[in-house]
């Protein structure tokens, strides 16, 4: 295992809650704390670490109503319905993903809000802003699996 | 109820927890909230599950790994066993039944190239009770915000 694999090995499980985090992350890897965090700051650089951050489970933070969105999109259109709905701050994701042909949907979106009301104004929102009517909210029923990636 | 230092701190941490000797000491110091707060208020937040994870987000391109999200049409009678099948792997980081007519939905990780992705999706897709089984890989990404203000 490369160096970068290993501290990207220890950084994508929880870093301890102590005041000097990454020093101790150093020594189990054999590093100095310098060595580590300028390591650390390569890979930010490169953008292959987006940051070290908190991971919120929203639904516990009070964003209890959540729905991916679907949207089948004209190909012309796809650019300026992204940025419209990638400009509301109650939508974390969207994405232009490839349609099927029996599934004509190719945007993406993640729709959060404290109430389902909420969810829907949003939705009715985009649908008036950009004229796109064929969309599905695809509720989630039940979560098998939430979990972050494991790398290496 | 989330006070306005509990606010302050875990919004703060969800932007970004600074690569400094020092973090939490750094981040407490930009809203004006001791270390040892900082520390104790994302402890109580870890402990109750509002945090799942303080580490590392990293973009998994880069690191030389493949992805898509997948939707799937399973029978009803099988669709808890084929979840419970594909999120034994630990590629698929998250994995929901969802409303409609492709009613499981999970998100596929392998290292690689997308053909590793495309074989892993050829695989669940004989899964019995799988009817079909899609991936669609991103085209084009607009958004990834991952900040929720508490």
């Amino acid at each position: 295992m490369t160096k970068e694999q290993a501290i990207v090995r220890a950084l994508q499980g929880d870093i301890p809650l102590e005041p000097a985090p990454f020093k101790k992350l150093a020594a189990g890897l054999g590093l100095t704390e310098e060595k580590f965090l300028a390591a650390l700051a390569g890979l930010k650089s490169r953008g292959v670490l987006r940051s070290v951050r908190a991971i919120v489970r929203h639904k516990r933070a009070g964003y209890s109503a959540n729905a991916m969105v679907a949207w089948s999109v004209p190909r012309a259109r796809v650019l300026s319905f992204g940025r419209t709905a990638a400009a509301l701050p109650s939508i974390s994701h969207c994405y232009e993903r490839p349609a099927r042909p029996d599934w004509p949907y190719n945007l993406y979106t993640m729709v959060h809000g404290r109430s389902r009301a909420e969810i829907s104004k949003v939705v009715d929102g985009l649908v008036k802003k950009t004229g796109v009517k064929n969309y599905l909210a695809l509720e989630s029923l039940r979560e098998f699996k939430k979990t972050s990636m494991v790398y290496f | 109820m989330v006070k306005r230092v509990e606010k302050l701190v875990l919004d703060a941490a969800q932007a970004d927890i600074p690569a400094v000797s020092r973090p939490f000491a750094a981040l407490g110091g930009k809203i004006g909230v001791p270390e040892a707060e900082v520390l104790k208020i994302l402890k109580a937040y870890k402990k109750k599950g509002v945090i799942r994870r303080i580490g590392g987000s990293f973009e998994t391109r880069k690191l030389g790994f493949s992805s898509t999200l997948a939707g799937a049409r399973v029978k009803p009678s099988r669709l808890a066993a084929v979840a419970k099948e594909i999120s034994k792997f630990p590629g698929v980081t998250h994995c929901y039944e969802r409303a409609g007519e492709m009613n499981l939905w999970f998100t596929l990780g392998v290292r690689g190239t997308m053909a590793g992705v495309d074989k892993k999706i050829a695989a669940f897709r004989r899964l019995p009770g799988v009817e079909k089984c899609y991936s669609f890989p991103v085209k084009k990404m607009f958004k990834i915000k991952t900040m929720f203000p508490v």
